[in-house]
């Protein structure tokens, strides 16, 4: 055995290391084996807590006075105050929350959670955020508002949503600052601010609306479609007015708007050189254009990109809605493309006549966007 | 020299001989040290990525905070010859919670009776479609609607060009932003997308999204659905569970993480269509387009300085079969690197690129180095202890050692990632499935790992000689699968 009477160094590092990976590696999987007991016995207390405790959650809807609550044992915590908050999940209506705060300041919920606002374990940290948030803790606001802007989405977006629940005052514009940050989609933006109370979303978003850069109206206005359309028109105007030549902006109001006032905005921006704001343009035609609009439509379905021909097509069959004069259009149509469009919608409708040279796939192989670096 | 202590202490002398044995020793043990170091790096940056995920948080938010704003999703699902799973993987798809998807079945040519599974099944008739050929493809023959599901519908293509021709059929028809590849042997959890979806809301610059995928082996799939989890019962399957939790669970979480993931597996995987299209889609011609397409990715947009991210969500979302024989399992190891020595090779411009920061300088050399070339090293290695065992030459006790380092530290490697996963999403309901693991993790180091060397090294030999490029015929298991009502 050379090398165990060796002063090689190199060899006596491997042999070392060689011990070390052994070593470690039964440490991992003792380290799974201890796991995996502390996960089975934390279901099992997560099991009879739910068993204990539920009745006393579905009680706390109905009744303003629980019976007599048993003694809650504090390693209990997480998993009761989970099953409290997917109770808050599965119940709609105020007064039914309502009993369920009630709940959990009997148990005070308020002063164990604190704690754990500033815990390292990310669940408990999650669990806290969410729970004092329903509770309307007001001393989580300082820790809650640090965490809006935790590099960990869920942990923000719980803060944000506790931060709406306590304070919706001054959540509300913490949160329409940040209509155009990375991260915040406009979907959650939308999302939170539809539980602030109605008086204050107009408010703030009025106000948002006047102030708001270029940039930032145009999300601003997805918020006002989706939340409160019948102020839209009004605010679009004003917006409009700030900024007449903002292609994102008309591209939002022509996208969404159902009021005839647009109409001649609607048809100036199927001619827009941006094939985004003429394609949300031509669908636009649909809801609001008339007879009038077809050539422009049987244009745009002939010669436009091909998502323009699309929303030509759609557009131009909610004009016609008839069978003969939708087939007639047939006729008009001189590329593949559009009597491919054509010929999928009349399919639809159960209008294609055969004899009409109808096309069911595409031809024309050469294909738009080549591969890009190879060989 | 004290060096000489390892492999010739019968002293060869320090002439030529000596100075080339000593000078390849010193190579193989350089090359282990540097595998060992970027494996056990990841390992600590998936680690502490891992830490910071929580399976309960997600729940508890996930279905409603961005039910209003999920983009819509095509699902590509190319079938070529698939009469056996097609009716069940596209039972399983149809089954999503996801708000908005349309499920496209790629009917690659084939000679089997696909096409005649789905319009009986699933009630298709033909009609016409609008699409163009915004990436090249064969030409499509004719699409198919189904009376029963409005959002499923069939392309029937002319065979030809593999996965990646069919893959760019589904992107041509496809008509939603975001696209999903997946295999038609794989079956996706139900929140799958869910749970991908959320990284394009949450990072806007995403450009692509993969997820883990797992062995569905041993499992149990019921009219689609994954019902139960469990280790299949070949030793081979048992090997492929430790692999694919090392490259998921630590790999590519640790290239995610550092922002420099150059794959996305083929059986899941979502992308932008449009930046898909810019780039021209997928390369026909090759192995290993789902690993050529993210590399492309990563080059357009870096040559363009645009913001871009591709993530990976370490959540099990797919599940797949892997082989249970040998000869198809050599199949897909030869096919897997010379995949990679082809998207290596075809971006090598990439590789130490100004500019490309972690992607050209940190993720590209390790594929090289640690990935492509480790067949080539590690036979070589065999071949060269045998030599000097042969010329008497050997210190028999310490390349015992050198092979109980090897051994020691793919087995560290393996029971991380079985840390990884109990810490994470523990799968496998019981202790006893993370102790077999471990046994096969100690157990794959004699045989499997010389033999999937040996496969990979043909699959070099072949891509050296430029072999004509097969996927080959596949030999499925579906013994995981059962069916209330059978396909007529």
């Amino acid at each position: 055995m050379e090398f165990a009477t060796s002063s090689d160094a190199s060899l006596s590092s491997v042999f070392y290391f060689t011990l070390t990976f052994f070593a470690a590696s039964a440490v991992c999987l003792l380290i799974s084996f201890f796991m995996r007991i502390r996960r089975q016995l934390k279901e099992a207390r997560a099991a009879a807590v739910e068993e204990k405790w539920r009745e006393f959650c579905f009680q706390a809807l109905m009744t303003s006075e629980p019976e007599n609550l048993p003694p809650m044992d504090q390693r209990d915590l997480y998993a009761l105050v989970e099953m409290w908050l997917q109770t808050f999940d599965r119940i709609r209506g105020a007064d039914a929350g309502k009993g369920l705060i009630r709940l959990g300041q009997w148990l005070d919920f308020e002063n164990r959670l604190l704690p754990w606002l500033t815990s390292n374990v990310i669940d408990e940290k999650l669990l806290a955020i969410m729970a004092l948030g329903q509770l309307k803790e007001r001393r989580a606001l300082p820790v809650i508002r640090e965490r809006i802007d935790d590099t960990y989405p869920l942990i923000s977006l719980a803060a944000m949503k506790a931060f709406m629940e306590i304070e919706p005052e001054a959540g509300l514009p913490e949160l329409l600052k940040r209509i155009d940050t990375p991260g915040w989609p406009i979907g959650r933006v939308r999302q939170l601010i539809s539980a602030a109370p109605r008086t204050l979303q107009t408010h703030y978003i009025t106000l948002a609306a006047e102030t708001l850069s270029e940039l930032q109206l145009p999300k601003l206005f997805e918020l006002i479609y989706a939340l409160a359309p019948s102020e839209a028109s009004d605010a679009a105007k004003l917006a409009l007015r700030r900024f007449p030549d903002s292609a994102a902006l008309i591209l939002i109001v022509i996208k969404h708007t159902t009021d005839p006032q647009f109409l001649p905005l609607v048809r100036a921006s199927c001619k827009n050189p941006l094939p985004s704001v003429r394609q949300e343009g031509l669908t636009a035609l649909g809801r609001l254009g008339d007879a009038q609009d077809k050539s422009q439509l049987i244009k745009a379905l002939n010669y436009d990109t091909w998502l323009n021909q699309q929303a030509a097509a759609l557009s131009l069959i909610s004009i016609l809605n008839e069978k003969t004069a939708a087939q007639s259009v047939m006729n008009l149509l001189t590329t593949e493309s559009a009597q491919l469009h054509w010929s999928e919608l009349l399919f639809q409708k159960g209008w294609l006549d055969p004899q009409q040279g109808a096309v069911w796939v595409c031809h024309d192989l050469k294909p738009r966007a080549e591969v890009a670096y190879h060989g | 020299m004290v060096e000489w202590y390892w492999v010739a202490p019968a002293a060869i002398g320090f002439g030529w001989e000596g100075q080339l044995i000593n000078g390849l020793f010193w190579f193989f043990l350089i090359y282990q040290i540097i595998v060992g170091t970027s494996y056990i790096s990841l390992n600590i940056i998936a680690l502490y990525v891992v830490r910071r995920s929580t399976r309960g948080g997600k729940d508890l938010h996930l279905p409603r905070v961005y039910e209003s704003s999920l983009p819509g999703v095509s699902i590509l699902l190319t079938a070529y010859n698939e009469e056996q799973l097609i009716a069940t993987s596209v039972r399983s798809l149809l089954q999503l919670d996801y708000p908005q998807f349309e499920l496209i079945v790629i009917h690659d040519g084939g000679n089997d009776d696909t096409l005649g599974v789905m319009q009986r099944d699933f009630n298709m008739y033909p009609c016409p479609y609008a699409f163009e050929y915004a990436v090249e493809c064969k030409p499509i023959k004719q699409i198919y609607r189904s009376h029963s599901h409005p959002n499923l519908m069939m392309v029937d293509k002319v065979n030809g060009g593999g996965k990646a021709d069919a893959n760019n059929a589904g992107i041509n028809v496809a008509r939603m932003p975001l696209y999903c590849g997946m295999d038609a042997d794989s079956i996706l959890d139900r929140d799958s997308l869910l749970r991908v979806v959320r990284t394009f809301l949450e990072k806007p610059n995403t450009i692509a999204a993969g997820g883990s995928v797992r062995i569905v082996n041993g499992c149990q799939v019921h009219d689609g659905r994954l019902i139960k989890t469990g280790l299949p019962h070949s030793w081979l399957s048992r090997i492929q569970v430790l692999e694919y939790l090392r490259a998921f669970l630590f790999g590519r979480l640790g290239w995610s993480r550092l922002q420099a993931l150059l794959i996305i597996s083929g059986a899941f995987g979502v992308f932008k269509r449009d930046h898909v299209i810019e780039v021209g889609g997928y390369l026909s011609s090759s192995l290993g387009e789902d690993m050529e397409l993210v590399v492309r990715l990563h080059r357009f947009a870096l040559d363009n300085k645009r913001p871009y991210t591709i993530n990976f969500v370490p959540d099990p979302v797919c599940w797949t079969d892997a082989p249970e024989d040998r000869a198809t399992l050599r199949k897909q190891r030869i096919r897997w690197q010379r995949g990679l020595l082809e998207t290596l090779y075809a971006h090598r411009a990439l590789c130490f690129q100004k500019g490309s920061g972690k992607v050209g300088w940190l993720a590209f050399p390790f594929m090289v180095i640690v990935e492509a070339l480790s067949p080539i090293i590690e036979v070589l290695g065999m071949i060269f202890t045998i030599l000097l065992a042969y010329f008497g030459y050997l210190n028999i006790a310490a390349s015992l050692l050198f092979l109980a380092a090897v051994v020691g530290l793919g087995l560290l490697l393996s029971s991380l990632a079985l840390l990884l996963e109990e810490r994470s999403f523990h799968v496998y309901p019981s202790f006893k499935d993370t102790a077999t693991l471990f046994f096969w993790a100690l157990l794959e180091n004699f045989g499997y790992r010389q033999m999937n060397s040996w496969w990979r090294l043909q699959g070099t030999w072949q891509w050296l000689r430029k072999s004509e490029s097969k996927w080959g015929v596949m030999v499925r298991n579906t013994s995981w699968m059962t069916e209330s009502t059978p396909s007529k």
